[in-house]
């Protein structure tokens, strides 16, 4: 278990860190198709995310654990027997959770973007991810907006970036910890796009009945002797078009236009006869 | 007509720059600008587009109500703190509001103007187009609205927040709103145009949201604004158009009793404009501040668009005049007249 990720990866599950407590949301949160997962038994809890957040950190004794709010102040934070707390900040937004651990002749990130409910912070979250965090970086390119997640089947880009510069030309995987496995290469500009795995075994009608799975974005660099390993995490969702219909819709609407066109033409009709009248 | 001295052209020409900024604006300034600007806009714009540059008030209404007054009051936590965002909602909504009033309505609005292009549309057919509702289905419909805001945009999300209704109907509105649909297929997404089988409530909410825009659609055709006239926003506008700076005034004359042309200029079909024998200050509730009523108003002054004090915009007979001819050549072309105009010759020809 020489590296981080190795020991992360020898836990059982791609990722490193998992909530220990679903995802919650606040005022300005997710509508209702986009609610975070329903806590068993009841509406409560949505404030949760106003409070301190539990992760599980595995193989991170000695690393330096830096968390970063949206306007970019950062706190150490620190890891007791694999469990680390993030602590509410009061800031609205994202947030960074940077663990960086340094084995000598090979240094091992881990970083993911955790949204914490509280006051407007007035910053961007493009400010955070454009950051310099640490030396080598997958960014999601573009963060999720605060309507929106990471979803089964759709495409989401992420750049790789060392010392804040694009890395062209570098071999990228993205697991699940459902066992798929992307690979990729950045572009010219550092990016790759990948279709997330719609891998979910067993998928239940309607999003709170599906616990998100976690996805990795890992990617290395070698630069004067020295190896740089990089890993992004972040929660996926079940495809809703497991559940929704397209199809259907448009013909539901379809529907509605032909009794809206109808209504329409019988209130014209009407309106002629009256004239006429 | 010079189309820049054409009111109607200038509105035109403001929808479209707010349309591109609120429909796809992040393209320009930045996918997270909406982060940053108000959640508290004061018209349709919407937070299920991915490339929106800002959205709507209701969205932050509707899950206040569930996930903060309605999990404060059910956990016994302190009620204050729980309405305290929604009136900074509410502060920030009304600090916005208080610029353009209702004109939000009229030249901000996405859906809005959506369905003054339907209009427009409609009339290039050549579908015939409906001039005015008759006043019994206006009166009928008006009080929707307030149900609109009351039922699914504060009552049944607080329900859910209590526990009392499902977790489905936190955005209760949302769920049937069309705007949703029409803005995320603007920006090429089809996600929000579904059928969802989760469970019944879903259901009749996704069928509702679907109907209700198709039907939107086809009415938008050929019936001035036709979801405008039950949209909470507008009723949440009413509520507060008294501390708006934009205003509609009326100075009324004796010829107004025979005239009535304003009325049947509005689109929103507020006969009370003609009748009104109010002086001053006459903005509706169903008022959207678009300013028809006053073009087609041929009186000097007795309709204005006043910017706090100042006139803005006032009726005139020279105005009238032109405005009338210029709507007369812009109605003469459609496409089915020219279909025939260009059949019947080549028929002589033949
Ligand atoms: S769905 Fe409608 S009410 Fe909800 S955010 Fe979008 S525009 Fe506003
Ligand atoms: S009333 Fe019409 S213009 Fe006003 S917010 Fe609603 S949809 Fe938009
Ligand atoms: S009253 Fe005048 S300004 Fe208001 S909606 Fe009707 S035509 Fe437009």
């Amino acid at each position: 278990m020489k590296t981080l990720l190795a020991g992360l990866l020898a836990s059982g599950c791609c990722v490193s860190v998992a909530l220990a407590q679903p995802p919650a949301h606040g005022d300005a949160a997710a509508p209702a198709a986009e609610t975070g997962q329903k806590p068993a038994g009841g509406h409560a809890g949505h404030g949760g995310g106003r409070r301190a957040k539990m992760l599980m950190l595995a193989n991170a004794d000695g690393a330096r654990i830096t968390y970063w709010k949206p306007d970019l102040t950062r706190m150490e934070l620190s890891a007791e027997h694999g469990h680390l707390t993030l602590p509410p900040t009061g800031m609205d937004n994202y947030h960074a959770l940077v663990v960086e651990q340094d084995w000598g002749p090979e240094k091992d990130t881990l970083i993911r973007y955790e949204y914490s409910f509280g006051k407007p912070s007035g910053h961007s979250p493009a400010e955070l991810t454009a950051a310099v965090k640490t030396e080598l970086e997958v960014v999601p390119d573009p963060i999720p907006r605060e309507h929106y997640r990471y979803m089964a089947a759709d495409r989401w880009s992420f750049l790789v970036r060392y010392q804040g510069q694009p890395l062209a030309g570098t071999p990228v995987l993205l697991a699940t910890s459902q066992g798929s496995r992307l690979e990729a290469v950045t572009d010219a500009a550092g990016r790759v796009t990948f279709r997330l795995p719609d891998d979910f075994p067993e998928v239940e009608a309607g999003r709170e009945n599906n616990t998100p799975a976690e996805l990795s974005v890992t990617a290395s660099h070698r630069e004067d002797g020295l190896e740089f390993v990089t890993v992004l995490t972040a929660p996926y969702h079940a495809d809703p078009a497991h559940w929704q219909s397209f199809p259907t819709g448009v013909a539901i609407a379809g529907a509605g236009f032909l009794v809206g066109g109808l209504v329409g033409f019988r209130r014209r009709h009407d309106n002629k006869k009256r004239g006429s009248a | 007509m010079n189309p820049l001295t054409n009111l109607s052209v200038i509105r035109r020409l403001v929808q479209v720059a707010a349309f591109a900024f609120l429909v796809y604006g992040s393209v320009v300034v930045g996918y997270y600008t909406a982060d940053k600007l108000s959640v508290a806009f004061p018209a349709l714009t919407c937070a299920y587009d991915m490339r929106s540059a800002d959205y709507c008030t209701l969205i932050p209404f509707q899950h206040q109500m569930a996930h903060r007054v309605g999990e404060s009051i059910s956990n016994g936590t302190s009620l204050l703190m729980g309405l305290l965002p929604v009136v900074t909602t509410l502060g920030t909504f009304l600090l916005l509001f208080v610029l353009l009033n209702k004109a939000f309505c009229g030249w901000i609005c996405p859906l809005g103007f959506f369905q003054e292009l339907l209009g427009v549309i409609g009339q290039k057919l050549g579908l015939q187009q409906r001039e005015s509702l008759a006043p019994g289905i206006v009166d009928r419909l008006r009080p929707v609205k307030w149900l609109m805001l009351g039922v699914l945009v504060f009552s049944l999300p607080l329900l859910s927040g209590l526990g009392f209704a499902s977790h489905d109907l936190v955005g209760a509105y949302c769920a049937i709103c069309p705007s949703r649909i029409m803005t995320t297929l603007a920006v090429g997404d089809t996600s929000q145009l579904y059928f969802d089988s989760a469970n019944p409530t879903v259901m009749v909410l996704s069928v509702s949201a679907d109907f209700l825009f198709g039907a939107m659609v086809a009415l938008g055709l050929t019936t001035r604004q036709p979801f405008c006239r039950i949209c909470p926003l507008l009723a949440l506008h009413a509520a507060f158009r008294k501390v708006g700076l934009a205003r509609l005034v009326k100075n009324p004359s004796p010829r107004c009793g025979k005239c009535g042309l304003c009325a049947k200029a509005c689109p929103m079909d507020i006969r009370e404009i003609h009748t009104t024998e109010k002086q001053g200050d006459i903005t509706f509730a169903d008022c959207t501040l678009c300013g028809r009523c006053v073009e087609f108003c041929p009186d000097q002054d007795v309709l204005q668009l006043k910017y706090a004090t100042f006139p803005v915009f006032s009726a005139s007979p020279r105005y009238f005049k032109q405005r009338k001819q210029a709507q007369k050549r812009w109605e003469s072309w459609t496409l089915r007249g020219w279909w025939s105009r260009r059949r019947s010759p080549a028929t002589e020809r033949a």
